[in-house]
């Protein structure tokens, strides 16, 4: 998996292959920084090293900030911070402020902030990795070499994560989300469970709703109070080979609709979340079209995509909750795009590893045969305990003839 | 593919093969047919496992006929042959207790073993059961929040490599899960080894966790478990013979909120002393 965009107050970053871009609303114009992979070396063994793997940002409003994050296949976590006010003054290029060295690929990333006792609060950056943990990073560059285990999911991948109401929520390439306390993430609340494969997504809303995507095709909406599924949503008919895997999913702040984006097609969903009484529903009102969406974000209240081609960044408008399909070529996508087209950036075709034989890397590969294997029950078969009677029986025949035998030669 | 399904799929592949099974049901069975490679890699993704995909789902009749409405308490993690699960069976007669074990062929000794004793002992050992499961990654499947009382980890393998440390079965990632499973201010976690390095590990990593509390030298004589953990696994015994040590430990599940860890601030956050800081 790959996360791909971010929003936070008037920025949005982009990863676009191996290039990251912020794209910052000015009063008066949007000025685009690109987002530099760090100096260092990276390790020759890894293939495109500046591939990104998740972007962040985060807009600290009290103190007009911005916080960018990229992480790369390099395993280099970069954190770029900005005060507003520099942000006209910016070179196009930026290096980053700080940089942390993960163990494994992150491809999810978050940033959140932990009160002080004292006045204010400390930011830190959250990455969730391909080995199932999360490490918490400082943002500030005087403490570079800090970082804290907040949790893990052992022998799993993480695959997407949010920190909301005192709560972390991690999804897993099983079929487990995990919501944790948060920052006492040592005390877990509960599993969201009914997922039957790798879960690509989880999107957490008001009203203690949250919703998951995953590679069996279902959308899910759970309370993450009560860990209790709400409602089921799959729009595939048992058909493996033209399935429709959801791959990310985005809600409004409101938490009242909800966009979802597939591998590989060539749509957005958008659905309203409906509820009476006790029962919850989703009821897709609209799809959008688009070519090959990779990344899907809200930004207030209209729809940011981000596609393969041509333009890399859409903007479909809100009109009040409507979508009508207005796609509003807005200040920022065509900077995206400009800055893209004249670095030549190729975009992948999907978000979702695949191996060489094409098969999605999240999914299980079961191995029909030796002990891994279920149907594999060696005592079933009783012939080995006669044959080791047999052998049993040769071997006492054999040592009696010995006997006989050296008996015959002491008579001799 | 069900538990009933397993089960006619197991009878009909025992009547084809013509000859059954290497042990009928109810017949001890010979652990010279169940022995197996002494490791299997708890991190593989690609083994396969049944387990249903709620906890509410599990049917755990089929495990303990005899009992209505079964739900086990009682865990013993990697439960090899068996020896403490059939021991805290007659040990603790109001519990449930389930083996856990990641090798199938073991399991499947275990599970004829429980069977033979059902036989011989009429009324006896309905309580104890046990399940092939990589506990590592699938105990959410099995138990709810709050549902054990306790947890046995006996002579786990000591993975003495540092690569291989994250396969501990002992971690700070997974004594998290651990504590969510134990019933607050009741649960216990037991653990013993004979690798004193491990024995370290574990003591340090659950004192590390604010979940738990370590019982006191006092508080462990009094408990009949302990003595039962000591001397009735196979592993036990062999060390037993060996005529090493064996150091063991006792935890206990705080109630949440109680925990006396300082209040997570911005100011300690990344400071010594704090949950996963190194
Ligand atoms: C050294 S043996 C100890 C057996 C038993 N407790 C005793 O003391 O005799 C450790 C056992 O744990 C099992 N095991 C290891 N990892 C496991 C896992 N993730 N889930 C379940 N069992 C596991 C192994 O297969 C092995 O049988």
């Amino acid at each position: 998996m790959k996360e791909l965009i971010s929003h936070s107050g008037p920025c949005t970053v982009v990863g676009l292959n191996d290039q990251a871009f912020a794209a910052i609303q000015l009063n008066d114009k949007v000025q685009v920084v690109k987002l530099c992979p760090p100096d260092l070396e990276a390790d020759k063994n890894i293939a495109d090293p500046n591939t990104i793997q998740a972007v962040a940002v985060n807009y600290i409003e009290k103190e007009k900030k911005l916080q960018c994050a990229v992480s790369r296949s390099s395993k280099m976590l970069s954190i770029f911070n900005f005060t507003m006010e520099d942000v006209g003054k910016l070179n196009s290029d930026a290096k980053p402020n700080v940089i942390h060295k993960l163990n494994k690929r992150s491809a999810a990333l978050t940033f959140t902030s932990i009160p002080n006792e004292g006045d204010g609060q400390l930011e830190i950056i959250i990455a969730a990795d391909l080995a199932g943990d999360v490490y918490a990073f400082p943002t500030d560059s005087s403490s570079d070499d800090k970082k804290r285990l907040m949790l893990g999911h052992t022998a799993s991948m993480l695959t997407s994560i949010k920190v909301h109401d005192n709560k972390i929520f991690t999804a897993d390439r099983d079929e487990k989300v995990r919501i944790s306390g948060f920052p006492n993430t040592y005390d877990i609340h509960g599993f969201l469970l009914g997922n039957e494969e790798y879960i690509t997504d989880v999107e957490v809303m008001q009203d203690k709703l949250c919703v998951t995507t995953g590679g069996d095709g279902s959308i899910r909406l759970f309370n993450y109070e009560t860990c209790q599924q709400l409602f089921c949503m799959n729009q595939n008919d048992g058909d493996d080979s033209k399935k429709m895997i959801p791959v990310r999913v985005a809600a409004t702040k409101d938490g009242k609709m909800i966009a979802v984006i597939y591998n590989e097609e060539n749509f957005v969903d958008l659905f309203h979340i409906t509820s009476n009484e006790d029962s919850y529903g989703m009821e897709k009102f609209k799809s959008l079209a688009c070519e090959t969406p990779l990344a899907i974000t809200f930004a207030n209240s209209d729809l940011l995509v981000l596609c393969k081609e041509p333009s890399y960044m859409i903007r479909f408008t809100s009109n009040d909750g409507k979508f009508d399909g207005t796609q509003e070529s807005c200040e920022i996508s065509k900077k995206v795009e400009k800055a893209g087209g004249e670095s030549g950036v190729e975009m992948p075709a999907t978000i979702l590893e695949t191996d060489s034989t094409g098969e999605i890397k999240l999914k299980k590969n079961i191995k029909e045969e030796g002990e891994g294997y279920v149907e594999h029950k060696p005592w079933l078969n009783g012939e080995r305990k006669l044959k080791k009677k047999e052998k049993d029986k040769r071997r006492k025949k054999r040592k009696l003839e010995e006997k006989i035998a050296s008996a015959d030669e002491a008579n001799n | 593919m069900t538990k009933t399904e397993n089960e006619k799929k197991r009878l009909r592949d025992a009547a084809e093969s013509g000859v059954g099974p290497i042990t009928e049901e109810g017949e001890m069975p010979q652990k010279k047919f169940y022995r197996s490679r002494a490791h299997c890699n708890p991190l593989s993704h690609n083994n396969t496992f049944d387990y249903p995909i709620h906890p509410a789902e599990m049917d755990w009749g089929t495990h303990y006929p005899a009992i209505e409405n079964p739900k086990p308490t009682v865990l013993d993690i990697g439960c090899g042959f068996g020896g403490l699960t059939i021991a805290l069976a007659t040990l603790l007669p109001k519990h449930l207790i389930l083996g856990l074990e990641i090798r199938a062929k073991v399991t499947e000794y275990v599970r004829l073993r429980i069977l033979a004793h059902r036989k011989e002992n009429p009324g006896k050992y309905e309580n104890a059961s046990v399940l092939r499961s990589n506990t590592m990654k699938l105990m959410p499947h099995f138990f709810e929040k709050g549902s054990l009382e306790k947890i046995f980890f006996c002579f786990p393998d000591p993975h003495f490599k540092k690569k291989n440390h994250p396969r501990r079965i002992i971690s700070d990632r997974l004594l998290s899960e651990y504590a969510y499973f134990l019933k607050p201010g009741q649960g216990k976690l037991y653990c013993i080894t004979d690798v004193e390095d491990l024995h370290n590990w574990h003591v340090k990593h659950c004192r590390a966790h604010p979940l738990f509390r370590e019982l006191s030298k006092d508080e462990m004589d009094k408990d009949s478990c302990v003595k039962a953990m000591y001397s009735e696994t196979e592993e036990g015994k062999k060390v037993e013979r060996a005529g090493t040590n064996k150091y063991y430990a006792v935890f206990e599940r705080i109630e949440s909120g109680t925990e006396d860890a300082k209040k997570i601030t911005g100011e300690n956050f990344f400071s010594q002393g704090q949950f996963g800081i190194e």
